[in-house]
């Protein structure tokens, strides 16, 4: 599948779903959309919301959750990073900072103490010039008083004229130096002493006579004046070399802390653009990752997956979201989300997404809306849209999720459908029910009229006029009569069936014991001839209605009697078991002609006979009847027996605490 | 001699000729007076005599069939109940009909309810039960 995630270049967002950060700077919403439908008026995200479409749908199904906690600490971790890194930029940045200004400054100490100690070296140079001048001068006075030759003078007044500059340039490079000053007033004063010991030589010698006055004390002056001269500069020489090493000093220490300071600062600074480097590379890495999961979370989506920014357009969809709608993730980047939706539902839709912007303060909701999609080739189809906020550092998004409910749809319509027609085959069944229980009452009911007549009149035949009719003929009337008292009898039976299946149920506690007792007497007393033994358990209740219950006692305790009718001692029993399930099962047994268990099924069909009817008397409605009741109470029943052997009947009915009506 | 007469309310013509015999056999003073639908009935008992007509003489007892065409047996009971003339005259309710709730024709005031065919020594005993004077004792009753 190819990878469909066009425009998610640098984003930074909390992905709810994916439980991740994603740091990235910009959605492309700038993209110009291709024309694929032009944008209309309502595709604004912030229609009126009074505006109330009428080819809309009534009321969307809308449901709403709000946002975890879990969402909110993903944005505080996503803040807490942020402000971490800040911090460790602003710390990073003053150290540089603090760093670059130690090395200024040392420099310019360096600076400082490398000037200072030019000075001090230009003192120490000026001070043996000096002193080399004051020899040179002290060595003419002396030639020149002693030789009175020329050259000896002229060396005295060439070296007398440098000592006053160069006292000038020695008293300005100590300009700064009070110290040095000082010694240097001392020094100018010896010299100025000095100076007029030798000119006082000169002056002796060009009277020449120096050689004569005074001359050894001249000379012992001159010496002394020269003696402290010189002690006088080399003190000063002493104190400016050792000013000198101490300045020197103080230039290599702070030459020393610059380069320190330069060092570290390097070092900060690599360890910074390292930092930074590995954070960035982490960082892209990771992006890679998320955008990698998020494509994967998008791709891996059963639904079509579309995210819709603010301006209701759309920034990302899935590859499903080309299978089920037809445009491709490159189409749709940029289009507005109404076109996915048919014209009638456009309003409603952006409606939802406008409420997501519109509420940005209030708790996070997910929404489930109900539409139709419309696909690239204008088919339209229903879809159930799920749409949840997605916290982003540019604002909310909303991501969109798609389904197709077609399948859904038609098979609601189909579930629909079908319970209609059950419903109506129910109400048909009914109603034929109904039919057939008034056709087969006014049947019978009807037939009765006319079969009393031909019993009436063929008892008027046989009353009025016997005297005009053979015994033959008596005979055969007297089966027409015969006939129409069993018929008469059919009759009554097919509507007490009817009227068990119409009368309405009341369910009550009922002895069972009594009842067989009652119906025992009853069939006794009409045949007193006959020697049947009872045996009637005690205790035989069940919630049931009475009287129904004494048409089921009736029809079986009848049969008994019948089918036991010619054996000299018959035995007829009525009792009750547990089943398994703990259903109490009532038996009615006799030892009477029994049937062929291979007609059993028979047994229960209205007019479906065992037995002719010269063998022993019936209807064929009875155990018809007793099985509609025991299955309106909700029970069973069945039966056993073999030829010649007798048979048992069994029914349940339905639990006692259950209610009546069927 | 004022021989009594019995209102026989019955639309099936064998049924009726049936229940004549009954009586012509067993009970000879009694005429039996047919109507064979309800309205007829209701028209012999409670109608307004057309023009020169006399008021027809009540009988001395109705047999009433209840399903009957044009107005119901019940129906034809309300109506007479709700007539002065008849609100009191003994009515006996006949039906084939084992399902009609005996109940519902007491309660619209019939006086009895017999099954057909006509059981005659039941329906002896049934007028006896109602008060009507029985035909043991002839001289007692006669005219109304």
């Amino acid at each position: 599948m190819e990878y469909a995630l066009l425009s998610l270049p640098k984003a930074g967002c909390v992905l709810n779903q994916t439980e991740e950060v994603l740091n990235r700077d910009v959605f492309i919403e700038d993209a110009e959309p291709k024309v694929l439908a032009a944008p209309r008026p309502e595709d604004s995200l912030l229609p009126a919301a009074t505006n109330n479409g009428t080819t809309g749908p009534s009321t969307p199904v809308t449901e709403t959750q709000t946002v975890t906690p879990r969402q909110k600490r993903r944005t505080r971790t996503c803040w807490q990073r942020l402000l971490l890194t800040a911090l460790v930029f602003v710390g990073s940045l003053y150290g540089l900072i603090t760093i670059g200004r130690t090395a200024f400054d040392n420099f310019i100490h360096e600076q400082e103490a490398h000037a200072a100690v030019g000075r001090t070296q230009q003192v120490l140079v000026t001070l043996q010039s000096l002193a080399s001048s004051l020899h040179a001068a002290e060595s003419g006075a002396r030639g020149f008083a002693i030789s009175g030759q020329q050259s000896h003078l002229d060396q005295y007044y060439g070296a007398t004229k440098m000592i006053q500059p160069q006292l000038d340039e020695l008293h300005g490079v100590l300009q700064d130096d009070s110290a040095a000053l000082k010694q240097f007033g001392s020094l100018e004063a010896l010299i100025t002493a000095n100076l007029a010991v030798l000119k006082e030589m000169v002056d002796l010698g060009n009277k020449n006579v120096f050689r004569a006055v005074g001359q050894r004390a001249l000379a012992d002056r001159g010496y002394g004046t020269m003696q402290n001269t010189s002690a006088a500069l080399q003190a000063m020489e002493q104190s400016a070399r050792a000013r000198l090493a101490g300045q020197s000093n103080v230039a290599l220490q702070h030459a020393h802390t610059a380069r320190v300071a330069l060092l570290e600062g390097g070092a900060l600074a690599c360890a910074v653009l390292l930092l930074c480097s590995i954070s960035v590379y982490w960082l892209l890495i990771e992006n890679g990752q998320m955008e990698e999961k998020l494509n994967g979370f998008l791709e891996s989506s059963p639904d079509a997956i579309v995210i819709v920014n603010k301006e209701g357009k759309i920034v990302v969809s899935n590859s499903y979201t080309e299978r089920l709608l037809g445009y491709t993730p490159q189409e749709l980047a940029g289009q507005t989300v109404a076109i996915l939706v048919p014209e009638r539902y456009r309003k409603v839709c952006l409606q939802q997404y406008a409420v997501y912007f519109a509420n940005r303060g209030d708790p996070m909701t997910t929404t489930s809306l109900e539409l139709s999609a419309i696909h690239k080739d204008g088919r339209e189809f229903p879809i159930d849209i799920c749409m949840k906020p997605l916290e982003t550092e540019q604002g909310i998004l909303v991501t969109s999720a798609l389904r197709d409910i077609s399948q859904r749809k038609q098979t609601e319509q189909k579930v629909t459908r079908l319970n209609e027609q059950l419903e109506q085959r129910a109400a048909e069944l009914e109603a034929a029910n109904k039919e057939l229980e008034a056709f087969s009452y006014s049947v019978s009911h009807d037939l009765r009229s006319p079969l009393h007549s031909i019993d009436g009149f063929s008892q008027v035949l046989l009353e009025d006029y016997a005297d005009r009719l053979d015994a033959e003929g008596q005979e055969h009337l007297k089966h027409v009569r015969s006939s129409c008292q069993q018929m008469e009898e059919i009759i009554n039976a097919l509507l007490a069936l009817s009227k068990m299946m119409r009368t309405e149920m009341f369910r009550q506690k009922v002895d069972l014991s009594v009842l067989a007792r009652q119906i025992a007497d009853e069939l006794k007393a009409k045949a007193p001839d006959r020697a049947v033994d009872f045996v009637i358990a005690n205790d035989l209740t069940a919630n049931a209605d009475a009287q129904l219950l004494r048409v089921v006692l009736e029809n079986l305790l009848n049969n008994a009697w019948k089918f036991t009718s010619k054996k000299p001692r018959a035995r007829i029993e009525v009792g009750s078991l547990l089943q398994s399930n703990g259903d109490q099962v009532f038996y009615v047994r006799d030892d009477g002609a029994g049937f062929d268990m291979e007609h059993a099924q028979k047994l229960f069909s209205p007019f479906k006979r065992l037995h002719k009817t010269s063998d022993f008397q019936g209807t064929g409605i009875g155990l018809a009847t007793v099985q509609r009741v025991i299955a309106r109470h909700g029970g069973k029943i069945w039966a056993s027996a073999a030829i010649d052997h007798g048979a048992t009947f069994c029914f349940t009915l339905a639990a006692a605490n259950k209610d009546g009506t069927t | 001699m004022n021989k009594p007469t019995f209102l026989l309310v019955e639309d099936d013509p064998q049924a009726a000729i049936l229940l004549k015999r009954i009586f012509k056999k067993k009970a000879r003073d009694i005429t039996i007076t047919v109507a064979s639908d309800g309205a007829e009935a209701l028209q012999y008992l409670t109608g307004t005599p057309t023009a020169g007509q006399q008021l027809q003489e009540l009988p001395a007892l109705v047999l009433l069939d209840l399903d009957l065409p044009k107005v119901h047996g019940l129906e034809v009971l309300r109506r007479l109940r709700a007539h002065p003339r008849t609100a009191t005259l003994p009515v006996i309710i006949l039906t084939s009909d084992r399902e009609i709730d005996a109940a519902t024709g007491y309660t619209l005031g019939a006086n009895s309810f017999m099954r057909k065919p006509l059981d005659f020594d039941e329906f002896l005993r049934t007028i006896v039960k109602i008060g009507l004077v029985t035909f043991a004792k002839p001289a007692a009753r006669s005219d109304n």
